[in-house]
């Protein structure tokens, strides 16, 4: 049955506590216990992953630097509040979008771009073409790629949480201020609205 | 059943459906081979966007200089011309004798700015008591803090934070280091140290008159109308004072500017002194070097070491036990003077000096004419030296440039796409050169400023040859646009610009303005990327 298909990208690392082995449940424990340097490593085993999560929010715009650091203080200083049932990639990542969404909304007049009223005005674009296929030539990948970060703000940004951050639709809902259901429509527009695109940069 | 829309599916496929819609969509998807299609379909679609997500963004970075230099095109002919101009009348004035009374029109001449500067700061200091210390203080503290940021935030963002705050902490840890307690500051009309009294620690004072009669056993800070030394300090001297008398005894130097210095005791250390006019009595005496920049410096008594003098007129009767190096307009050396080793006067006229033929030199004595490119303007392309040091020149800057959009690259971001933007930098840059050493010279006028100062001046000089290397990515990228963001793309760009830069500032006659076109406006490109780093700093944390 078709069902039976995992869909299992990933859970290494989002499933279970940190997730990335002993090494880093135990850093885990002691940066619970107030151990300053163990969140430090904790965070530069997933300074990466925040970072590129940084470039994808903003949109491949060399701010994503910067916003490794200022994550990292954010990050310590609500850690004391993290939940340890909460993968810890997860939870940090969460706090890197919160991050970036404040900086997306300062430095633009979008703000109301993830507004909930917003999202339902836009029709659903039905037109769309199916699903991307699942292997691309590593140009098609460039291109769609560049199409990702040429996408609106709220489109680029709930596919980057949901993808790559794996974040759960409650939890990109409550870093975008709009409902679990309203991210899913979100999300699938997004994905209807990159397949136009790249079916359409593909043709030219 | 009708199929279920694929919005479904996709919020199905992300697991986000709720338990009881899962169970009837599953239903569905037994019996329709179509809706199992879409939903292995978005599956793929699924692991592909978070397989491409995941990639380094770094590869696919649009490039950070978009090399739009449109201003340069209208701006640069315009203010080359101005500045021609500017420079071509300065010059007319500079080789005209000009009449006495206009002297003062006069740039090279230094006469009356010291003047003018003690005036300012006194003039100040009377209206608002207080108010220059208080000022000297919050500049020190605010540059002090800036640069504390500016080093921890670039290291933050290179470095694990533990060990940048470790760094931080030691860059910090001198400036609170308990030996700043010893200074005491006093503030008041007149600060007397009477006869027979001894004051301990360094003596901060900022008065009308200070006077030092008994003995100081330290250092002491002096801004006073008024300086007299007639006992001893056992420290040195560091004082902007508009007259200063010394006749009794400094153990360390004596670091002054002052319009008038009147030197009949001793200085143990070095003497450097910005000066209007001073003079080293018969008894004076200086144990280690003597630097003077000013008008006329009398030299009577002995100085221990060397004599260098930037003058308008030095004249020299007494003793200087090694060389003297002076640049003036006017040289006299007396029968009664003695020199231990070389005396050599740079002057623009070999007239100008006159050496007793009483006067005993123990080396050479010689008269350099400060040459005014007497040599033709074309003589230095006839030099293979010459292209040699400018190949190497711009390798080094290809260098330092490549090093600089490695670490910073936005720095490189800024672009010019009108006149209007092009003027605004170069105003900047105007200001920042003018601007930068003022406040400099101010923070290092109070003693805890000093490293700043000296520190800030550092910087200060290396932005003025960054500048260089700023404008020419920003011609280079114009011409040669690079295709990403990547080191390579940006270093051939650079290159091109390096090359078209060094042509232009070699250029016969307008060379050299030029080069001060691109020094400010590579500067005031730097200052706005600065206001711009500044700006969006990072915000109050959550």
């Amino acid at each position: 049955m078709a069902v039976g298909v995992a869909c299992d990208f990933g859970t290494a690392l989002s499933e279970g506590g940190a997730g990335a082995g002993p090494a880093l449940e135990g850093a885990l424990d002691r940066a619970q216990l107030g151990d300053r340097a163990a969140f430090a490593e904790l965070y530069e085993a997933l300074a990466g992953d925040v970072e590129r999560l940084c470039a994808r929010l903003f949109g491949s715009r060399p701010d994503a630097e910067d916003a490794r650091n200022e994550v990292f203080l954010r990050a310590q200083s609500s850690f004391p509040r993290y939940d340890r049932q909460r993968p810890f990639r997860r939870w940090l990542l969460a706090v890197a979008a919160h991050h970036c969404i404040d900086q997306l909304r300062r430095r633009r007049v979008e703000g109301r771009l993830f507004d909930a009223a917003s999202l339902d005005e836009e029709a659903l674009a039905d037109a769309a073409p199916g699903p991307l296929r699942a292997t691309l030539e590593a140009e098609e990948r460039r291109r769609l790629l560049a199409e990702l970060d040429a996408l609106p703000d709220a489109h680029r940004v709930s596919l980057a949480l949901r993808y790559f951050a794996e974040l759960s639709y409650a939890e990109i809902g409550e870093v975008l201020g709009v409902s679990p259901a309203q991210v899913g429509t979100l999300i699938f527009r997004a994905k209807a609205r990159l397949r136009g695109r790249f079916a359409e940069g593909g043709r030219s | 059943m009708s199929c279920v829309p694929e919005s479904t599916w996709s919020v199905y496929v992300d697991g986000e459906l709720p338990p009881q819609r899962v169970r009837e969509v599953e239903g569905h998807l037994v019996g329709c081979e179509r809706c199992r299609r879409v939903v292995l379909a978005l599956r793929a679609e699924t692991h592909l966007l978070a397989d491409v997500l995941r990639e380094r963004p770094t590869t696919h970075r649009e490039p950070l200089v978009d090399g739009d230099a449109r201003g340069l095109l209208t701006g640069m002919p315009v203010a080359l011309a101005a500045l021609g101009l500017v420079t071509a009348v300065v010059g007319v004035i500079l080789e005209t004798r000009l009449p006495t009374g206009a002297d003062w029109l006069a740039p090279q001449r230094l006469f009356g700015v010291n003047e003018m500067l003690f005036d300012l700061f006194f003039a100040v200091r009377d209206r608002a008591p207080g108010w220059v210390e208080f000022g000297a203080a919050v500049a020190v503290t605010a540059s002090a803090a800036a640069l504390v940021t500016f080093v921890a935030g670039a290291l933050l963002r290179r470095v694990s934070g533990p060990l940048a705050l470790g760094l931080v902490a030691a860059l910090v840890w001198p400036w609170a280091s308990p030996a700043q307690a010893a200074l005491r500051m006093v503030d008041q009309p007149e600060v007397r140290v009477a006869e027979g009294e001894t004051f301990e620690g360094t003596l901060v004072a900022s008065a009308d008159e200070v006077r030092i009669a008994g003995v100081l056993d330290g250092s002491a800070v002096v801004f006073a109308e008024r300086l007299s030394i007639d006992g001893e300090v056992r420290g040195n001297v560091l004082a902007f004072v508009r007259e200063i008398d010394l006749t009794g005894r400094v153990t360390g130097s004596l670091l002054a500017g002052t319009e008038n210095l009147r030197l009949e005791g001793e200085v143990g250390g070095e003497t450097i002194v910005g000066v209007d006019r001073m003079t080293l009595t018969s008894d004076g005496r200086i144990g280690g070097d003597l630097a003077a920049f000013g008008e006329t410096v009398v030299v009577e008594g002995e100085v221990g070491r060397d004599l260098l003098g930037l003058v308008q007129r030095l004249e020299l009767r007494g003793g200087v036990a090694r060389d003297v190096e002076v640049y003036a307009d006017d040289v006299s050396v007396l029968g009664s003077a003695r020199v231990g080793r070389d005396l050599r006067t740079h002057v623009e006229d070999a007239d100008a000096v006159e050496v007793s033929a009483d006067a005993r030199v123990g080396g050479t004595s010689e008269t350099l004419l400060v040459e005014h490119g007497h040599e033709g303007w074309a003589a230095h392309f006839g030099r293979p030296g010459f292209y040699l040091f400018v190949v190497v020149q711009v390798v080094a800057a290809f260098l330092v440039g490549l090093g600089l959009y490695a670490l910073f690259p936005r720095m490189f971001a800024q672009t010019l796409p009108d006149g209007r933007r092009f003027f605004a930098a170069l105003g900047l840059g105007f200001a920042a050169v003018l601007l930068v050493p003022v406040a400099l010279v101010l923070v290092g006028l109070t003693i805890v400023g000093l490293p700043a100062a000296i520190l800030g001046l550092a910087l200060f000089l290396a932005s003025l040859y960054v500048a260089g290397i700023r404008v020419a990515a920003l011609i280079g990228t114009a011409l040669l646009p690079p295709a990403d963001a990547g080191l390579r793309a940006f270093g051939l760009a650079l290159l091109v610009g390096l090359a078209v830069l060094a042509v232009g500032t070699h250029l016969p006659f307008v060379g050299g303005v030029v080069r001060v076109v691109v020094v400010l406006l590579g500067l005031g490109l730097l200052v706005r990327h600065a206001q711009e780093a500044w700006r969006r700093r990072p915000a109050a944390h959550a």
